[in-house]
Formats: structure tokens, C-alpha cells, sequence
């Protein structure tokens, strides 16, 4: 075969599309969707990823999630720093893990001097003399320090010796200096996680006070060792949190994993010196990380076939897009192919120079997508950026898939072509394939989608696990859209053809306007129908988004009561209920007719309303109205009823007594309603009447409450109020140095804890990824606009050419075309919101995140959104009459008839 | 034999078409719009194929050839020029690329620069064909078909969008080009075009009417004995019956009607154009 230069069809190949703008910008466009699908899927499970690691590891001190690891044995040298070693030299691998911190602890012996002897004990911990009140101490001086009780019992001062002993053994140590005992001194965040060790929880006296401490160095605590009982060692090595990574976590949690295998394996270098120091069994290694990556996984396991599925059907229609206009081009350049094709070109050859053709469109389509991906997802991710190879692998994943719309340019390029120029006389079988309507294809899916939403189960909730979301929930509406969409342009195409009767006494703009549109081309109608589709899925991301959000807000506030609770009495926060809408709510187990389990909530009717959230589709009727039926008196205590199971007259009963009550409600929602068992509502003060006047017992009704105060604000500003009076919040992760923690504080819960956990933000992340789709979507839908503008550019040339000869004026034009663009968009605009809110309708109820909890989902139109869009209207279609006056008044009239003509 | 489907139901564009065009020739055909012009010389230049019938070009039966040898039939045997200049040329390509094309497609190594100075077009050979006159775009077409010297030209109407002068000289080239040994075949309805044809085929309903070759003008027996008469012959039977005479060797059809009607024989034929 003999090689010969190319001809010029080829050498100008490359550019050829950059010369035919429009093409070029429908295929680069198509090439841009197609990689914003591609890469924006794996950096938004990376954002993800990381947003769950920073959400699960709220809460979770640096200690906690790094690494424990707890021994006891004789504090001899010999064998404690072989294994001291060891571990420092694993540990000091693991990325973001600090070096271990030391706590020794040896329990009760005795400590004498001067005839005087004391139980202590013994504590070396890193770093302590930082942070004790020195009283007295020598200079330089190593050795064990004294609390200053002990100092005064045995007569002792710095450098002098004391004798510390167990059973026979005993040994000097020197006096090092003398502190103020913490076992009386107020401690600080240094000392509160061994709280325990200097203080007691007895505040009558009855338990006697813990023994004093001795602290010693390092040193001085193994010198003496061999006298003290065996003593408990813990290293703590804390994790780095800041900016820390799904890939990072999961790297740090493998190695601490390892560690804990290879410490408990004699066989090891590592376990092999822990062995030897360890006298009660393989020394105990603790992380939450195992815990937290397990969370994390949980989460992104949610998130991964919503997101893949949502790709997929983006690359989907991106690829449709690139063949759109690959048979889109060769309807316009059908003379080009018709002329290669009596020369004899064969179809692989012209799909090949297509191919050639497509490839720069393509590619700087693919780089704006790329980075429309990226931007995208800093934008709208939950957590921080993927790392350099979650990158990588986006860039590689781009390539491939810009490859393969090179491809499919190539191939239907030369069978569109063929079809462009095939007889108008079809055979029958091309005539049947082309009279069926894809629109009925793709509602046929929607429908069996649809049909297995609803036959099937909600959002799938495991207990404790995340929502997981069926994937159908998510097709059923693209289907829908697009299918419903495809007809709407069908009728536009039947419907716009009578503007031309129309439009006899209008304005001249109007006029031309009407025939514009009547005249609307099927590239123009194809142009609305992917702007409708574009709009629909950007409203529905919106929808759900909104919907989802109301919906987790309006359960995490159910679940809480109101914005935050706090377990204490309003008497107990004066500032913070000084400051905001409170009230108290006081919940009660309690069992009716003897075998139906509910929650008894005991509000105050006066001052509920102004203190809850509330959403009037909670109920039939507004909360006022909903409390004052509390107040009927039928001889039965009127209760409200929340959840199943509850007969409209049961009997509360308890060993000695029953009080007959009556549900006067049936709310679907209530402030405090939670999953477990259903609610009853009722008047405090009337329930605790009724109580008492039924029951025998000594103990009143009022006491058996436990008490919550609901208070309703900016959760920030009240929990602020309530660190004023004294309370801070916690987290059931909180987790400092184990076992050595202060009494429980009061639980203080905000709405936003609740709503922002993991799991459920697992399910909010999905619907903002089809939200970024969405406004990608929107863009192309500007874009399609902006095409439809230009596919029709020559013949308005035309049209205004010999208009304004007959008298058109500029400003009739640019209205005409305003007008004309208004009517696209509006119709765009108005069937993809009107399908997009019905499907949103119909897939509603299948999206409740809990469905153990109420309220069912708030359906939530995003009104914002739709008002901005509306605004945006006239706004797109002003600029895109602008730019076509102006591109009319640049063109010369004598070129444009003489163009035309030929 | 051609039969195309449409919505409203077959259509018979051409029924038993019985022709020869020989090659060194200009053959013209010749007939009223729906004659089945079209048809024709698209299944002549194998862009189409026949419902029934063979076609034979350059000595190869193309009517039952595959859809990629028909395209090598295309490449290397047959040229074809649309009606419309502009329809037969590619904007971004100059002259000269135009038949670098042209010839690669073909497979010769011929840069076209003979052709382009027999065809007046060697200084505009870089001249993109929005900026040619309709004479020169057509003659660039041409060009194109012809680069390669193939077996047979096929071209629709060439001079319908030409004025007189610039159509002349088209057909000045036309004959040149059939001087080369290329059978050209002109549909047309240019009288010029009928007057520089050696051979004209009319056309009517899909079949042909009449045939003129060597001056002479033939009318066609198809093969159930029926001879189709000219419009003005055919006018003279209005009651579409015939009295045939065999006179010394001769046919005389004349009306049956008593009327004496003037025999038609040869001396009454429309006349031939001149040979030129």
C-alpha cells in the first residue's frame, strides 16, 4: 500500500469544526457534559468521604480516635522500655499520629520517712510538672514529687529521701519538690480525664478520700519498680484530625489495626517485649477509628449507586448529545457528503476524517467539563476535595470516555449522512421505524420504574444504618421528563404551525415573532425539549433538595422537641430562658390496657406553641387549637395520639390504678414523637391531677417525670446562653481518656446534631450531587439556547435584510427576537418545572429518610429558585436579542442576498 | 424498471428503459419533469439501483453489485455532476484541492493541471468556490468528475443555472470531454444541450418515447409490439385507434377515420436537429 500525503480534506480536518461554530460548539458541548458526568461522580464521593469522616469524627478526641494501647506489669526497666521502644518505633510510621504520651500508674503501697508512714500511690505521666502548683522544689532535682499532705505527714523537704515499699521490697527515692495536692485543688484539662483518681462522687462523707499521689518521672518510677505491685501502663498516641481524608483515615486505621494485631502476638517484633512486660495477658489496644471507618464506609456506600446511577445517566445523555450532533452536522454539511459519496468516499472514511474532526471540539469540551467538574464540586461537595489520585483517576476516566464520543461522532456521521441523503420514498419498514415515537419508550421505563418504587419498600432504613436510597427512585423522573418532555415538543411541532393564522393587527414585532415561532425548525424543537429536560432535572435536584432538607430539619426538631433540649428544669438555665421561647416537656413510659407501651409527654399548652416548630401539616388544625382540646372535660383526660396502636377511650394503668383517658387528636407529627413507641400528649398539671387522684401510691405523679427543656432559637446563640449557665454540649461520642471521665452532664441536644448526622446527611449529599447535574444542566441549557440563536443567525440575516428595506426597525427586530426567545425559554422553562414538580409529587412519599419518625416528607417547592429562574427569563432573552441585532447590524446587505440567492 | 415508495403509495419512475450510450459520445435525455429523468441517471451513475433490469457500464453489470463495490464502480468508472454548481463542490476546498481529492478518491496520480487549463480554470486554482462565477463552479464539477478519465459522466441538467454563454462553453467542454473517450449523458431540457447530443432519448411516464441518433429520430418498439408516437402524431388519433398499412415495405399508420388523413411516413417526421 503506498503511503502518499493526505489530502487537503484531511489536513483541514482538525479545525474544520472550529470554522463551523455552531457544530463545533454543539459537539464540544456534548464532550463537556459527558466529562462533567464522568469525573464529577468520583470527586463528589471523595467529598463525600471526607465530609463523613469530619462529621464522625465530631465529637471524638484526638486521643480517642488515635491510638490506646493498656498493659500492667512490674514497672522494671528491663522489661518496660524493650517494649516502650518497640511501639514508639510502630507508631512513629502511621501518618497524622503523634508519638505516644505515657501514663504509668502504680496502685497503693506505702511511702514512709521519719517514722511516719502513708498509703500512696505512684503516677508518672508525661509532661506533668507543667502542670502542677509547685510549692517547694530542689533544682535540677529527679525523683518523685510529693502532694504537699504527704510532705507534711512524713517531715519531708526537697532532697530528702523517701522509703516507698510493697510487701518486703522497698527502695529510696529521692524528693524531688513539693505540689499542692490535686486531691483539693481544682483541676485542670490536664488532670480531668484521672478526675476519678483525686476526687470522689460522694458529697456526704461516706466514702473515704482516694490516697495521696506521689508523681515521679519516668526514671524515678521505674527505679523504684521493682518495690511497687505491678502498675498500669497506657500509651496514648493522638490522631491528627485537621483536613483529614477518607483515604488518610483509612490508611491510619490498617496500620493502628496491625499494631494491635502484632502487640498481642509474642511472635513479633513488637508483641514479643510486651509479652515480656505484661502480667495479666496480651496488653488491650483501643481506637474508635475502626468504629469511624466503619461509619464512613456505611455512608458512602449510601451514596455510591445514586451517585454512579446519576453519572451514568448524564454520560448517557451526553453521548446522545455528541450523536445529535454528529447527525446534526451532517444534515448541514449533506451537500459536502453528498458529493463524497458520488465520488465514491466509502462510509469509513468518512467517519474517520469526522473522527478527526471532532477531536479538538472534544477535547476542549472535555477540559471545560473537567473543570466545570471540579469547580462544581468545591462549590457543592460536602467536605473537601478528593486527593491527587482521586484526580488522577477522574483525568484518566475523562480521556477514556472523551475517546469514545470521538468515536460515536465517527460512526454516525457517515449512516446520518446516508440517511440525509436518502430518498424521500422510504421503504415501509423505515417509514413504521420512524413514525414510533422514543417519548413512549422512555415513559414505558418510567412507569415500570414507578411501578417498583411504589410496590416496593421506602428509602430502605436499617436500624442504625444509614437511608439507602433505591436507584429506580432516582431513574423514575429522568424517564419521566424526558419521555413527557419529547411529547411536549411533539405537540409544540402541531401546535405552533396555527401562530400563522394568528397575529392579523398585532405589532410588527409580535407579528414577526408568531411566524418565528410557527416556523420553528425540528433542531429548534429538539433545542426546547433538551432546555425542558435540562430545566426539569435542575428543579427536581431542587425540590428534593429542598424537600429532603425541610423534611430531616422538621424530624430532627420532632426527635428533639423543639431546636435544642436540655435534660434540666427552666429553673436550672435562667439565662438561656431568659432569652428565648421555652417550655417544659416531661416524658413518662406507661403502659395502656395493659399492653400497648407509649411515651407520655406532659406539656404546659400555655407556653408549647411559641417554643416548638411548627409545620400545619403536623395536624388538621394550628397548635393553638390542637392544645385547647386538652382541655375538654368528658370525665376522661383528654390525650393527643401519636403513631399507631392507641384506641380512641384506653385506660392508662399501673399496678394500683387506672385512668381512663380519651384521644381528642390524632396529629401525624408531634415535637418529641419518637420512632420507638407511639406518643400520647397531654396536660401536664391535669395528668399529674388525674395521676394522683387515681393512685394510692406516696410518690406523686410529678416525680416520676423526667424533665427536658425545649428551647427554640438559633441553636448557636442558645447553646451559648446555656454554656453561660453553666452547660455545655455533649456527645454521646465524646470519649476522653477511658474510665477516667467526670459525672454525666445533663444531655443537651440540638435539632442540628440530629439533622447533621452521617447518616442522614448521606442522603442529602445525593440530592445536592443531582444538584450540581442540575446547574450543569441548566448551563447546557443556556448553551442550547445560545445554539438554537445561531442555527437560525443566516436566515434572520435574510429575514431582517429584506424587512428592514420595507421598513423594520431595529428596535421592532431586536423585540421580535426577544420575544421569539421569551417563548423558547418560557416554554422550556414551564414544562420542565410542571414535570419536574409532578414527578417530585409522585416520588415523594418513597424519599422519607426516617420513616420510623415523623412527619412524612414536606413536600417543599423551591420557590427561590423558580422566582430567580422567572427573573432570569426576560434577563437571557433581552441578551440573546441583543447579540443577534447586533450580529444583524454588522452584516452587509448585498452579501447576505447574494449568499442566500445562491 | 425503477419503483419508489411514498406515503401514498408506489410510484413506477421508470418502466422497461431499453438504452445504449455509447462511450466517446454526448447522449442527451430528454423529458417533461416526472418523465423519469432523475432515475435514470442516478442508476446510471450508481447511485441507485433498479427494482428490475440490468445495467451495464464500461462492461461490468452494476445492478447486482454490493453497496461497497457499487461505491468502487462510482470511484473508478462513473463521474457525476449535480444540477445545482454549488451542490457538487465542497466550500472549504480551493480548485486545486478539489481535484487532489478528486483524483485520491480515484486512485490516480493526476494533479488535474491539463484538465484546469482545458477548462479555463488554471488561474483560479486557489480560489475557494464561493468566490467562482456558477460557470466556473460548474466547470470545476466537471473537472472533478472527470479527473481520472472515467468510463462515464452522468450529469443532471448541467446549464439549467447558466446563462447562454457560460452554457455554451460548458458544452464546448462537455464535447471536449468526449473527445477524451468519456461517454457523457446530459439530462436536460436545453435545446443547446439536445443540439450537441449525438444521441437524445426522450422520455415520457418512465419510458422512452422516441430516440434520436445519427440525425435521426427513432421511435421505440418495446418488446409487446407497441410504439409510442410523438405528441403531435399522437394527437392526430383521437380516438386512440390506428389503420396500419405494410406499402412496399414500408408502415403506414394512419386514423381510422374517413376523413383522408395524410399518411405519415418518413419524409413527415420532425426533423432531426443539424449535425454540428
Amino acid at each position: 500500500m503506498r503511503l502518499r500525503p493526505p489530502t487537503a480534506a484531511w489536513t483541514k480536518a482538525p479545525v474544520r469544526l472550529l470554522r463551523l461554530p455552531t457544530l463545533g460548539a454543539a459537539v464540544a458541548a456534548g464532550a463537556a457534559v459527558l466529562a462533567l458526568a464522568t469525573a464529577s461522580a468520583p470527586l463528589f464521593l471523595a467529598s463525600a468521604g471526607n465530609a463523613a469522616v469530619t462529621l464522625s469524627l465530631e465529637g471524638v478526641t484526638p486521643e480517642a480516635g488515635g491510638l490506646s494501647v493498656e498493659t500492667a506489669g512490674v514497672p522494671d526497666r528491663r522489661t518496660f522500655q524493650p517494649a516502650d521502644a518497640a511501639l514508639r518505633a510502630a507508631t512513629a510510621g502511621v501518618g497524622r499520629l503523634a508519638e505516644p504520651t505515657l501514663f504509668g500508674l502504680a496502685s497503693v503501697f506505702g511511702a514512709s520517712a521519719n517514722g511516719e508512714q502513708v498509703r500512696a500511690r505512684m503516677l508518672t505521666r508525661d509532661g506533668f510538672g507543667e502542670h502542677i502548683e509547685v510549692i517547694d522544689s530542689a533544682p535540677g532535682a529527679r525523683g518523685v514529687w510529693l502532694p504537699d499532705s504527704v510532705a507534711e505527714q512524713l517531715r519531708l523537704e526537697p532532697g530528702d529521701t523517701v522509703t516507698v515499699g510493697f510487701g518486703e521490697e522497698e527502695a529510696q527515692a529521692p524528693v524531688a519538690g513539693i505540689y499542692v495536692d490535686l486531691r483539693s485543688a481544682r483541676l485542670t484539662e490536664y488532670w480531668q480525664p484521672l478526675g476519678s483518681l483525686f476526687t470522689t462522687r460522694d458529697t456526704e462523707g461516706l466514702e473515704p478520700p482516694p490516697p495521696p499521689m506521689l508523681l515521679a518521672d519516668l526514671d524515678a518510677f521505674l527505679s523504684a519498680g521493682r518495690t511497687l505491685p505491678p502498675a498500669s501502663f497506657r500509651w496514648q498516641a493522638p490522631l491528627e484530625f485537621a483536613d483529614l481524608t477518607l483515604p488518610q483515615l483509612r490508611a491510619a486505621r490498617a496500620r493502628l489495626d496491625r499494631i494491635g494485631t502484632d502487640i498481642a502476638n509474642p511472635s513479633t517484633e513488637l508483641g514479643q517485649p510486651f509479652d515480656d512486660l505484661s502480667a495479666y495477658g496480651p496488653p488491650e489496644t483501643r481506637s474508635v477509628l475502626a468504629a469511624v471507618v466503619g461509619e464512613v464506609d456505611e455512608t458512602a456506600a449510601v451514596l455510591r449507586g445514586p451517585v454512579s446511577l446519576l453519572s451514568l445517566a448524564g454520560r448517557a445523555v451526553a453521548i446522545v448529545v455528541v450523536a445529535a450532533a454528529a447527525a446534526f452536522a451532517a444534515q448541514r454539511r449533506r451537500i459536502e457528503h453528498q458529493v463524497l459519496t458520488a465520488a465514491g468516499e466509502t462510509p469509513l472514511a468518512t467517519g474517520a476524517r469526522a473522527g478527526v474532526e471532532a477531536l479538538l471540539p472534544v477535547l476542549l469540551g472535555a477540559a471545560a467539563g473537567l473543570a466545570m467538574a471540579v469547580w462544581l464540586v468545591d462549590l457543592l461537595g460536602p467536605g473537601a476535595s478528593g486527593d491527587a489520585a482521586v484526580r488522577v483517576g477522574a483525568v484518566r476516566a475523562v480521556i477514556r470516555n472523551a475517546a469514545l464520543a470521538v468515536v460515536v461522532f465517527a460512526v454516525v456521521t457517515p449512516v446520518a449522512a446516508r440517511r440525509a441523503q436518502a430518498s424521500a420514498a422510504a421503504a415501509p419498514g423505515r417509514r413504521l421505524a420512524a413514525r414510533l415515537p422514543w417519548e413512549a419508550v422512555l415513559l414505558a421505563l418510567a412507569a415500570a420504574s414507578y411501578y417498583e418504587v411504589v410496590a416496593g419498600s421506602d428509602v430502605a432504613v436499617e436500624l442504625g444504618a444509614p437511608p439507602r436510597i433505591d436507584a429506580l427512585v432516582l431513574a423514575f423522573p429522568l424517564l419521566f421528563i424526558a419521555g413527557c418532555a419529547g411529547l411536549a415538543g411533539r405537540a409544540m411541532r402541531r401546535v405552533l404551525p396555527r401562530l400563522r393564522r394568528a397575529g392579523d393587527g398585532w405589532r410588527p414585532s409580535l407579528y414577526l415573532a408568531a411566524r418565528q415561532l410557527a416556523g420553528a425548525s425540528r433542531a429548534a424543537l429538539l433545542l426546547v425539549v433538551a432546555s425542558s429536560l435540562a430545566v426539569g432535572i435542575g428543579v427536581y435536584a431542587a425540590t428534593l433538595v429542598a424537600t429532603s432538607q425541610r423534611t430531616v430539619q422538621a424530624k430532627a426538631q420532632i426527635v428533639v422537641g423543639s431546636d435544642v433540649s436540655a435534660e434540666v428544669r427552666p429553673g436550672a438555665i435562667p439565662t438561656a430562658v431568659g432569652r428565648f421561647p421555652t417550655t417544659l416537656a416531661q416524658f413518662q413510659r406507661a403502659t395502656l390496657d395493659g399492653r400497648v407501651e407509649v411515651n407520655i409527654l406532659g406539656v404546659d399548652p400555655d407556653t408549647l406553641p411559641a417554643a416548638v416548630n411548627w409545620d400545619d401539616r403536623f395536624a388538621d388544625r394550628p397548635l393553638p387549637e390542637l392544645l385547647a382540646t386538652l382541655r375538654a372535660d368528658s370525665g376522661r383526660l383528654p390525650v393527643l395520639a401519636v403513631g399507631g396502636g392507641i384506641p380512641d377511650q384506653p385506660t392508662l394503668r399501673d399496678a394500683d390504678y387506672g385512668v381512663p383517658l380519651q384521644v381528642v387528636a390524632r396529629p401525624q407529627a408531634f415535637p418529641g414523637a419518637s420512632e420507638r413507641r407511639p406518643l400520647l400528649v397531654v396536660d401536664a398539671r391535669r395528668y399529674v391531677e388525674a395521676v394522683d387522684a387515681a393512685s394510692q401510691s406516696s410518690i406523686g405523679a410529678a416525680l416520676l417525670f423526667e424533665p427536658q427543656t425545649w428551647l427554640r432559637g438559633d441553636p448557636g446563640d442558645i447553646v451559648a446562653a446555656l454554656e453561660a449557665d453553666g452547660f455545655g454540649v455533649t456527645d454521646e461520642n465524646s470519649v476522653a481518656l477511658s474510665g477516667f471521665t467526670l459525672s454525666n452532664p445533663p444531655q443537651i441536644l440540638t435539632a442540628q446534631q440530629v439533622a447533621g448526622g452521617p447518616g442522614l446527611a448521606g442522603l442529602g449529599w445525593t440530592f445536592r450531587y443531582l444538584q450540581a447535574l442540575g446547574l450543569a444542566a441548566a448551563l447546557l441549557a443556556i448553551i442550547g439556547l445560545l445554539l438554537y440563536l445561531q442555527a437560525r443567525q443566516a436566515e434572520r440575516e435574510v429575514s431582517y435584510a429584506l424587512s428592514s428595506r420595507m421598513g423594520l426597525s431595529r428596535g421592532a427586530n431586536r423585540t421580535a427576537v426577544a420575544v421569539e426567545v421569551a417563548g423558547m425559554l418560557a416554554a422550556a422553562l414551564t414544562s420542565g418545572t410542571l414535570l419536574a414538580l409532578a414527578a417530585a409529587w409522585l416520588i415523594n412519599t418513597r424519599l422519607d429518610p426516617l420513616p420510623q419518625v415523623p412527619p412524612a416528607p414536606l413536600f417543599t417547592v423551591p420557590a427561590s429558585l423558580l422566582l430567580a429562574v422567572v427573573a432570569a427569563l426576560p434577563v437571557l432573552a433581552w441578551c440573546g436579542a441583543m447579540l443577534v441585532q447586533r450580529a444583524a447590524d454588522r452584516t452587509n446587505v448585498a452579501d447576505v442576498l447574494r449568499l442566500a440567492a445562491g | 424498471m425503477k419503483i419508489y415508495w411514498t406515503a401514498t403509495g408506489e410510484v413506477h419512475a421508470l418502466k422497461g428503459v431499453d438504452a445504449v450510450f455509447p462511450a466517446g459520445t454526448v447522449s442527451a435525455i430528454v423529458g417533461p419533469s416526472g418523465s423519469g429523468k432523475s432515475s435514470l441517471m442516478r442508476i446510471l451513475a450508481g447511485l441507485d439501483r433498479p427494482t428490475a433490469g440490468s445495467v451495464s457500464v464500461g462492461g461490468v453489470d452494476i445492478s447486482g453489485l454490493s453497496t461497497g463495490r457499487l461505491r468502487g464502480i462510482r470511484r473508478r468508472l462513473v463521474g457525476y455532476v449535480y444540477q445545482r454548481p454549488s451542490d457538487n463542490l465542497v466550500a472549504h476546498l480551493t480548485v486545486r484541492e478539489h481535484l487532489q481529492l478528486a483524483a485520491r478518491l480515484k486512485d490516480v496520480d493526476d494533479t488535474g493541471d491539463e484538465l484546469l487549463d482545458d477548462l479555463g480554470l488554471s488561474a483560479r486554482k486557489d480560489a475557494l468556490p464561493t468566490t467562482l462565477s456558477g460557470g466556473e463552479q460548474q466547470r470545476l464539477a466537471f473537472a472533478q468528475a472527470a479527473i481520472g478519465e472515467p468510463v462515464l459522466l452522468v450529469a443532471d441538467e448541467p446549464t439549467a443555472e447558466l446563462d447562454s454563454a457560460n452554457g455554451g462553453a460548458l458544452l464546448e467542454v462537455l464535447v471536449a470531454l468526449a473527445g477524451r473517450g468519456i461517454g457523457v449523458v446530459l439530462g436536460t431540457h436545453d435545446p443547446q444541450a439536445v443540439a450537441v447530443a449525438a444521441r437524445t432519448l426522450f422520455l415520457r411516464h418512465g419510458a422512452v418515447q422516441a430516440e434520436t441518433a445519427e440525425s435521426r429520430r427513432l421511435s421505440v418498439i418495446d418488446a409487446a409490439g407497441r410504439i409510442c408516437l410523438p405528441p403531435e402524431a399522437l394527437a392526430l388519433f383521437t380516438d386512440r385507434r390506428a389503420v396500419l398499412q405494410l406499402v412496399d415495405g414500408t408502415v403506414v399508420i394512419s386514423p381510422p377515420s374517413p376523413q383522408a388523413a395524410p399518411a405519415i411516413g418518413p419524409e413527415t417526421w420532425p426533423q432531426a436537429a443539424p449535425e454540428t
